[in-house]
């Protein structure tokens, strides 16, 4: 363990495992009870679209990402909240049309040395003291946001409609909410990668839900959930040699069918 | 906001009886080119209680949705207490209940949660539940005979008992007017029952003014004071004991409607059903 910690990687990549726990145990939970889970996977895959337009203008493929993914979860949501389109419909749209664009810009740029497989399915030496920085920031306007508009976001969550007659102002709050998604997904891509992301969208409200019925233990259950399925994803990981990504995803959903399995025994 | 419960003197109640809550002026809405509401006249005054009746697809909804603000007319007028359905919204003077709210069952709430999100909805951010806003919620829930079951998961209740948190819920803003969207729907004959004999004691001792929509123009006409059919136009407004000409209910419910009224206080009524 000592030998792990003592590698500068290794420490950059359990701290924004942590700091991702808060982020995504609070997210998942209004995502998945709004039934919007495949708005995370959409959006996650326009960052491919990002990633590749910021190598094709030769500017910051974060900062081009965090634009284009945020303008992503935003359009779908206006035309979704304008009655034009369902969200299935939008995000399967703009989930080929963004990847289609990744491709397209990837081929333009002729970026053939471009890391394709870090961005897909994450790379964890990637993780810069720069990503940790923008990570930090992140949880520190989203982790109160959530604290302070959490009777809100409840009000909105379950029931949209309601919470508008009642004078919650709905569009102002799902759009802040669409962008948090959009920032935390891209901030999250280098650990996981942008096709396993949707897990940590899913999984931490879902195993949350299974442990109890009252929101304020459901949201703690959810944040502690991630945080074991991260840092215990990575461990193994280090011990197996295998892709930290793919071993957090792998940890986190088998925890969770076996917590269902053992949930979902009748109780005697 | 006012604190306390009840809200008003019986004489200021008075005052206000006939005060216009709502008044639609010639409206129109269309989807698509399609109209689905032509002309609407119609009108609500404080303290009553009106049913707008229809079949699926005379428009009901579309005129909900236009009352609260959700659908734009593209013609003709809409004030609710004089301001539009938008900007009536932040007054928290109306108190909605949805039609079969598709929430799902898992959602980690309580019912004493459920009525305090429309308290907590409008507070600033930074002020917490206090023990005012615990009693409040205790006394919302008395008030609809669910007092026992606050701390009940929500989606384990029944429909019933549902309907009754969200009932409670809406009038935890202290709201003086309350719309409602199909609320019989999902349940039995016995729980329509003692949720109408609710509406009518929430109108006879808090003055709240009701309006409903429905598609059961039996279940309603015996506890309304104002009825409107609706199919495109409004056919017929008024009181259901005054005899709903036979031909707006033609045009209405189409040729084979008989109108049985249920009447409340009649004691064998139940007995045969």
């Amino acid at each position: 363990m000592s030998e792990l910690l003592s590698m500068q990687f290794f420490r950059n990549a359990l701290l924004m495992s942590l700091l991702l726990s808060g982020l995504f145990g609070l997210l998942s939970f209004f995502i998945v009870m709004r039934r919007m889970a495949f708005l995370g996977a959409g959006v996650a895959h326009a960052a491919f679209g990002g990633v590749a337009l910021g190598i094709l203008l030769g500017i910051d493929p974060f900062l081009s990402t965090v634009i284009f993914c945020v303008t992503v979860a935003v359009v779908i949501g206006k035309l979704v909240r304008n009655g034009r389109i369902t969200y299935d419909t939008g995000i399967g749209i703009f989930f080929g049309f963004t990847m289609a664009l990744g491709a397209l810009f990837i081929a333009l740029g002729k970026a053939y040395t471009f890391d394709l497989s870090g961005y897909l399915f994450g790379n964890i030496l990637g993780v810069t003291s720069r990503d940790l920085i923008w990570t930090a920031a992140v949880s520190v306007l989203f982790i109160p946001f959530v604290l302070l508009f959490l009777p809100r976001l409840l009000f909105m969550t379950f029931d949209e409609r309601t919470a508008e007659v009642s004078g919650v102002r709905v569009g102002r709050l799902d759009t802040l909410l669409l962008i948090f998604l959009a920032v935390i997904i891209v901030v999250s891509i280098k650990i996981v990668g942008i096709v396993l992301v949707s897990a940590l969208v899913v999984l931490p409200a879902s195993f949350g839900l299974l442990f109890s019925r009252d929101y304020r233990r459901v949201l703690p259950v959810s944040v502690a959930f991630t945080a074991v399925m991260m840092t215990g994803g990575m461990g193994l990981s280090y011990a197996l040699d295998s892709p930290a990504g793919a071993t957090i995803v792998v940890l986190g959903t088998v925890c969770y069918f076996v917590a269902f399995l053992i949930r979902a025994r009748p109780a005697s | 906001m006012r604190k306390h419960w009840p809200r008003r003197s019986a004489a200021r109640e008075r005052s206000m009886a006939n005060e216009t809550v709502i008044v639609l002026e010639d409206v129109w809405v269309r989807y698509a080119d399609q109209p689905v509401l032509e002309g609407i006249h119609f009108s609500v005054s404080e303290g009553e209680i009106v049913s707008v009746v229809g079949p699926n697809g005379s428009g009901k909804t579309t005129l909900l949705n236009t009352l609260l603000g959700f659908k734009q007319p593209f013609r003709g007028r809409i004030r609710i207490y004089g301001k539009s359905p938008e900007a009536v919204r932040h007054s928290g003077l109306i108190g909605y209940l949805p039609q079969n709210p598709e929430t799902d069952t898992r959602f980690p709430v309580s019912a004493a949660d459920v009525v305090s999100m429309t308290i907590r909805g409008r507070r600033p951010v930074f002020q917490r539940m206090t023990r005012e806003d615990r009693e409040r919620i205790r006394r919302m829930l008395g008030r609809v005979g669910m007092e026992g079951q606050a701390g009940h998961h929500f989606g384990s209740l029944s429909g019933g008992q549902k309907q009754r948190v969200l009932i409670a819920r809406a009038l935890a803003l202290d709201p003086r007017l309350l719309i409602l969207d199909e609320p019989s729907t999902g349940l039995d004959a016995v729980a329509q029952d003692s949720f109408y004999a609710l509406l009518q004691s929430l109108r006879d001792t808090e003055g709240l003014t009701i309006l409903m929509v429905s598609h059961d123009i039996g279940a309603v006409s015996g506890i309304v004071d104002r009825i409107a059919c609706l199919n495109r136009r409004i056919h017929f407004h008024g009181r259901p004991s005054d005899n709903i000409p036979s031909e707006a209910l033609e045009k209405v419910f189409g040729r084979d409607v008989q109108l049985v009224f249920h009447d409340r206080h009649c004691d064998t009524c139940g007995e045969d059903a």
